[in-house]
């Protein structure tokens, strides 16, 4: 009897587990569109066909035009239920069984069908609540812009005005009442907001994240600005549960950027990333998650999409979060305002197919308003809206510029250009850049190779100039320094605080023949080949 | 050490200590990419992982005339290692090693016969085991990435009961409270069995387990305890 019991309690308890497993999500492409129609006037903002015309991007493709209505009647009338659809990816997510789903597969009307799963991660880091500031916080609400010189865009009366950026979050509570969004809400900056969870437009509550990204746009305490773009317009919306909620995010952020789209933004700002729940961090190639495809379209149609790199640089995880892996997306890295190099957080490079990434950098640390004040807090979910603040200002100055010859200025004039590493990309974005006249850099140090010696040694004028400090650290006397090997595979990167004039030794014997080793220092790079027969005494 | 002495032994530390200063490098990032980009085999849906679990859970099962217990604080403990190897995105196979504890209070009411007749103010058997578990793991989300997914074990479990109390609890004519922990049981078989399932999801899971060998020797013809447990498990491991 006891038995008896026993075992129908264990079957009982496998049984009643089960059905959570029964149904799945599932994403179901369509093999075309055919006998649609789609109307661009009537469709999109007139933002978007300004945008498209001007940088010569035809008005509508076939990514466009609807869903033919025969073929998602035909996928519904055989699974459960439909959440979302992309006219994008020309595809329905759709809840379904295994039998309804295998049904679905047969119809010829049916290109693929893909299993969804996965939330996203909003990529902050750490969250200090601010009572009331002190000399320490204020010094770094200033530094958040000024180490992007954003003092340069003031000067020349850059703010975003006329740039319209959307936001993809967690949610925006306190931007409806909170003092540094006072000038985006007396000026209607707001043009859109939309909740892609709920299916509604409510959207200042849930998650602060949101408010504390827009804050690093275009906030302000007192006068002082907390991002760059305080002039833009934005478009909010609310695709991230914050709590995980597996399924739903990946297509929030699908249909999210269709509307963006719709609506007329010219920069996406998305501080979330989409990692281990659906994807193996060898698969962050930029061809594989449907945001990293769909973020790649969204750059065909003349828009900047500007993401972050993830916080997961210590994690087993390690790399870029997709969408960050796409080719066409501006990924942001942190930087730390205590070393100016690498914060320990941020997910490092390059793609699995060996792409540079994360693009550029900028501050992982940061003062943003939060929904009921000011916080101190951390994560690359914050790098991501200076950027973007960043690239609002410069495509105000250059409204000439295509999506994508923005996105290269950008790297160009980030701090350690030519150099990068897949730490930093190309290093921290820089206002100078684009509002004073170029300058050639001229040499910092100089290669010298005697014997079997190869040292870096900075160039007088470097090895007596005090080291800047900020908040009692050393800072930006940085050295960066990369060793490719003989197929231009980055071997090993590294940055040293650059103390004294010798600053870097190897001998030749620590290479191979072909190696390349380029250093990066106060705005100058230069590469030497190691060939194998170095001349003694050769200073270069 | 005359005055003279010391001031050259200062000299000496500061000449020391500046010169390990001046050769000093200060790093701030140093990645060698040669062991950053090697592949990692370990992972929740990788080659293979090891994890250290604990677990926790309450005797479920019927109890019998004789031998009735107190639910509730009937429970066991558990804590192990688990080393799972993956086979296919929907199927793994895995072995565990760890110590379960064990507590069965019995319940002192008329026609209690195991392992006695006596009434006591409280009386438990306790088990100390050392386990070797081998399991099957069938994922429900074959799609999923480096993630445990959502998962249903199935296994066995041996367990070499090394420590077994009985443990007796009560109150003398004066007042004051004796307990007594007899061990050395010529009734108890050492070497038992079990099966188990597992349903969970990432770090939690659910578990039912179901011993399939006696407690006690056949010879003593004692009432068993009951046989199903059932309780949750936390698995500690880097997503």
């Amino acid at each position: 009897m006891n038995t008896r019991i026993g075992c129908l309690a264990l079957f009982f308890f496998i049984v009643t587990a089960a059905p959570c497993f029964s149904q799945q999500k599932y994403w179901v492409t369509f093999t075309d569109k055919a006998g649609t129609t789609f109307n661009p006037q009537d469709y999109f903002d007139e933002r978007t066909i300004e945008q498209r015309n001007a940088q010569h991007i035809a008005l509508i493709d076939s990514t466009d035009f609807p869903l033919n209505e025969t073929y998602t009647s035909l996928v519904l009338s055989i699974v459960d239920s439909s959440s979302h659809s992309s006219r994008w990816l020309n595809g329905i997510a759709v809840y379904a069984s295994a039998e309804e789903i295998e049904k679905v597969k047969k119809l010829s009307c049916v290109f693929n069908v893909e299993t969804m799963m996965g939330s996203s991660q909003t990529t902050v880091e750490k969250e200090n609540k601010i009572v009331r500031f002190s000399k320490n916080e204020m010094a770094l609400m200033h530094y958040q812009t000024d180490r992007l010189q954003g003092n340069k865009f003031r000067e020349k009366n850059l703010d975003g005005s006329g740039i319209r950026i959307a936001l993809f979050d967690a949610g925006f509570p306190g931007v409806d009442l909170h003092p540094a969004f006072e000038q985006i809400r007396r000026n209607k900056k707001i043009i859109a907001v939309y909740d892609f969870v709920k299916k509604n437009d409510v959207v200042y509550a849930f998650n602060s994240h949101g408010t504390m990204t827009l804050s690093c746009i275009a906030g302000k305490f007192d006068t002082t600005g907390t991002g760059l773009a305080t002039g833009a317009e934005f478009l909010l919306a609310r695709t991230e549960m914050a709590v995980r909620e597996p399924f739903s995010e990946e297509e929030n952020w699908l249909a999210a950027v269709e509307w963006a789209d719709k609506h007329g933004a010219n920069i996406i700002s998305s501080s979330l990333g989409f990692t281990n729940e659906r994807y193996f961090n060898t698969e962050m190639n930029g061809k594989k998650s449907l945001v990293a495809r769909a973020a790649n379209i969204a750059a065909s149609k003349g828009m900047l999409v500007v993401n972050a790199a993830g916080n997961e640089g210590r994690e087993s995880w390690h790399v870029i979060d997709t969408p960050g892996d796409a080719d066409s997306v501006l990924t942001v890295g942190g930087t730390d305002p205590y070393t100016d190099s690498h914060i320990y957080f941020s997910s490092f490079g390059p793609t699995s197919d060996g792409r540079l990434k994360p693009n550029v950098s900028s501050p992982g640390t940061v003062i943003a308003a939060t929904a009921g004040g000011w916080a101190e807090v951390q994560g690359t979910s914050f790098s991501t809206p200076l950027v973007a603040g960043f690239a609002a200002c410069v495509w105000q100055a250059h409204r000439e510029w295509s999506n994508m010859k923005l996105f290269h200025e950008i790297e160009k004039s980030s701090h350690l250009y030519p150099y990068f590493d897949y730490a930093h990309g190309y290093g921290v974005p820089q206002a100078g850049y684009f509002t004073d006249e170029k300058k050639s850099s001229e040499p910092t140090f100089d290669f010298v190779i005697v014997n079997n010696d190869l040292k870096i040694v900075l160039r007088e004028k470097y090895s007596n100039t005090p080291i800047e400090e900020f908040l009692g650290y050393n800072t930006r006397r940085n050295l960066y320094y990369r060793i490719d090997d003989a197929n231009g595979v980055v071997r090993y990167y590294a940055a040293i605080l650059a103390e004294q004039k010798e600053v870097l030794y190897y001998t030749i014997d620590q290479f191979q023949p072909g190696d390349k080793l380029t250093v990066h220092f106060e705005g100058y790079t230069y590469s030497y080949t190691i060939t194998g027969n170095e001349n003694p005494a050769e200073e270069k | 050490m005359n005055s003279g002495t010391k001031i050259s032994a200062a000299f000496f530390v500061f000449f020391l200590f500046a010169y390990f200063e001046s050769e000093a490098q200060t790093v701030i990032l140093s990645v060698d990419r040669g062991k950053d980009s090697i592949p990692s085999q370990r992972g929740p849906n990788l080659k293979k992982i090891s994890h250290v679990f604990f677990n926790f859970g309450f005797v479920a099962g019927a109890d019998k005339p004789g031998a009735r217990i107190k639910y509730g604080s009937s429970v066991e403990y558990g804590i192990g290692v688990r080393k799972k190897y993956k086979i296919s995105p929907v199927y793994s196979i895995g072995w565990e090693l760890g110590f379960d504890g064990k507590f069965f209070h019995l319940d002192q009411q008329d026609g209690k016969i195991f392992p006695d007749t006596t009434l006591n103010d409280a009386e438990r058997m306790d088990y100390g085991s050392t386990t070797i578990s081998f399991f099957n793991r069938f994922n429900l989300d074959p799609n999923r990435g480096n993630f445990m997914g959502t998962f249903l074990d199935l296994g066995v479990k041996g367990c070499w009961d090394w420590q077994i109390y009985h443990v007796i609890k009560n109150t003398l004519p004066d007042g004051s409270k004796v307990s007594s922990d007899i061990s050395a049981l010529p009734y108890v078989n050492h070497l038992n069995c079990e099966m188990f399932a597992r349903v969970g999801r990432s770090h939690l899971s659910l578990y039912a387990s179901y011993r399939l060998t006696n407690l006690f020797k056949s010879l003593y013809a004692f009432p068993e305890l009951p046989v199903l447990m059932a309780g949750f498990e936390l698995a500690i491991f880097r997503q």
